[in-house]
């Protein structure tokens, strides 16, 4: 009991900083004279903070220190309750069929997925899109990351931001490397906001609509996210520069916040030679002969031009698991073909970087079983008395250890055994081979591309097991698997 | 210039750095000759 008072006491804390979140939503409202929205979102922040308080104050404050075991616990359980709450304000909206049509969409919201159950999004409110895309910047950037700036401030911190896979300090202190992951969003959030709303006014849409639609598409590409306020995503918008544009701040949302860090500092050799940006480059270029043939091969897209703006933006969509679609699911299912859709496949769970708002296996991963493979060959090729030893550049020298890999390596099978169970789910339920793995990969890696399988009809199963893949690929399962022991050993140790 | 600011456009420079990539290896995958390799 007193390590749930721990944990419990700390998902308290974290969820009231959630609850004031919604107050941004409820501003939008106002100011647009939308009351009803104001008032849902009022009534959700109030029921969400006080039940973060209520938990809070039940449990007192804990004397016990916290450990990494709570630590993860917090996290996992935090994103569930966030989640819970969040979809609160949806479903009251009225444009979700169900209250878990609505969790669905929040969880893929706050994983920066980007598969969505909801109904009608060209007619939902700003301020309900306010919330969404703002769930989906929010997530990208950790809510713990967010906790640790505004709302706790404890010794033992970093022992709850490791657990929501952004484990790398920035800065020795790990408050000033949650304020600077904070700094680095900010920033691109005005830079990118300011370009992609200035491009769709000169594109012809009226200013205040360019000033929302710009800054919620920056929030979905720099997340990772790949919500759009309108049904046809990207398309909608008809402007080469734009879907250029944001598919390029979804590259740099991908690129982690060590490596931004580095640059910002003026440290250009990590350019040339950080494992996991050239990681990166070599799978993404790799993908993009596959499926450059691939479209060709089936004559989907004809010429340089429409080569490059349908087929490749889908596939670094795919690849920086951002989810952006500028083609219509149908398209994606029937027109592109077997060898183009397995590039689309594996590259949203290879996905972008680790400590970034990408999800997938993640390129650092992928260069550290590189490297292991190599320095394997090597040690078979050297006499066997040699002692051989491989280091790698990630922001500084890192020693290849088998901890390392094995570390690496267990991530990746657990996202693998979490791909197969989604797949076989919707196969279960008769979808075909081809469009089970790949929709189960989108969840498995929070990528958001669809060939038309998730929609609102889809059975309560499927979307159950979806939001936990989402869940469980975002934290990168070891938070979810020991708030799942702590739940078994309270049940068998009363 | 300052740090952050320098930053941002090396960014955006290699964000346009991939795009020009992919676009070499569009040019040569869609050559007629490599093109009717993979064609039907």
């Amino acid at each position: 009991m007193k390590e749930w008072r721990v944990i419990l006491y700390y998902t308290g804390r974290t969820l009231f900083g959630f609850a004031l979140l919604m107050v941004v939503p409820a501003l939008v409202g106002l100011v647009e004279g939308d009351y009803s929205s104001v008032a849902i979102f009022v009534f959700s922040a109030g029921l969400t903070a006080t039940f973060a308080q209520l938990l809070s104050l039940a449990v007192g404050r804990p004397e016990r220190q916290l450990e990494w075991k709570h630590g993860l616990a917090i996290v996992a359980l935090t994103w569930l309750l966030a989640t819970l709450f969040g979809a609160v304000p949806d479903v009251l909206s009225g444009y979700y069929l169900s209250y878990l049509d609505a969790v669905f969409d929040v969880m893929s919201g706050f994983t920066t997925t980007g598969l969505t159950l909801i109904q009608h999004p060209d007619t939902i409110s700003d301020a309900l899109n306010t919330w969404r895309f703002l769930l989906t910047y929010v997530g990208g950037q950790g809510i713990i990351v967010m906790a640790l700036v505004f709302f706790v401030n404890e010794v033992g911190a970093f022992k709850i931001y490791a657990g929501e896979g952004k484990d790398e300090r920035l800065l020795p202190n790990v408050r000033n490397t949650a304020r600077e992951i904070w700094r680095i969003s900010l920033t691109y959030l005005v830079i990118g906001s300011l370009l992609l709303s200035a491009v769709l006014w000169f594109g012809g849409l009226a200013a205040p609509r360019a000033v929302l639609n710009g800054v919620w598409m920056f929030m979905s590409a720099w997340s990772t996210g790949g919500f759009a306020p309108h049904s046809e995503n990207l398309l909608y918008y008809h402007n080469a520069f734009f879907e250029y544009a944001a598919t390029g701040f979804a590259v740099l949302g991908s690129l982690n916040f060590a490596f931004h860090h580095a640059l910002w500092q003026g440290k250009w050799k990590e350019i040339r030679r950080n494992l996991e940006f050239l990681t990166f480059v070599f799978t993404l270029n790799f993908l993009w002969i596959f499926v450059a043939v691939g479209l060709i091969k089936t004559g989907a897209y004809n010429g340089l031009v429409s080569l490059m703006r349908i087929g490749y933006l889908e596939l670094v969509s795919a690849h920086t698991t951002t989810g952006f679609m500028s083609v219509y699911a149908g398209q994606l299912a029937h027109s592109w073909g077997n060898v183009a859709l397995i590039g689309l496949t594996v590259a949203m769970m290879l996905g972008g970087s680790a400590s970034s708002t990408a999800g997938g296996f993640k390129a650092l991963r992928i260069g550290i079983l590189w490297k292991a493979l190599v320095l394997d060959v090597r040690r078979f090729l050297l006499p066997e008395s040699a002692v051989v030893r491989m280091r790698f550049h990630h922001i500084s020298d890192v020693l290849l250890t088998d901890e390392r890999v094995k570390a690496a390596a267990l991530i990746i099978i657990l996202y693998l055994i979490t791909w197969a169970i989604g797949s076989m789910t919707l196969l279960l339920y008769g979808y075909p081979l081809g469009m089970s793995l790949f929709e189960a990969a989108s969840a498995t890696a929070n990528a958001g591309l669809s060939t038309g399988v998730t929609s609102a009809a889809m059975p309560w199963v499927i979307k159950v097991v979806f939001t936990l893949m989402m869940w469980m690929g975002r934290l990168e399962f070891l938070s979810v698997f020991v708030f799942f022991s702590y739940i078994v050993r309270g049940v068998f140790d009363r | 210039m300052t740090g952050w600011l320098r930053g941002v456009l090396v960014e955006i420079c290699l964000a346009a750095a991939l795009f020009a990539i992919a676009v070499v290896i569009a040019v040569l995958v869609d050559l007629p000759h490599v093109a009717l390799l993979v064609r039907p």
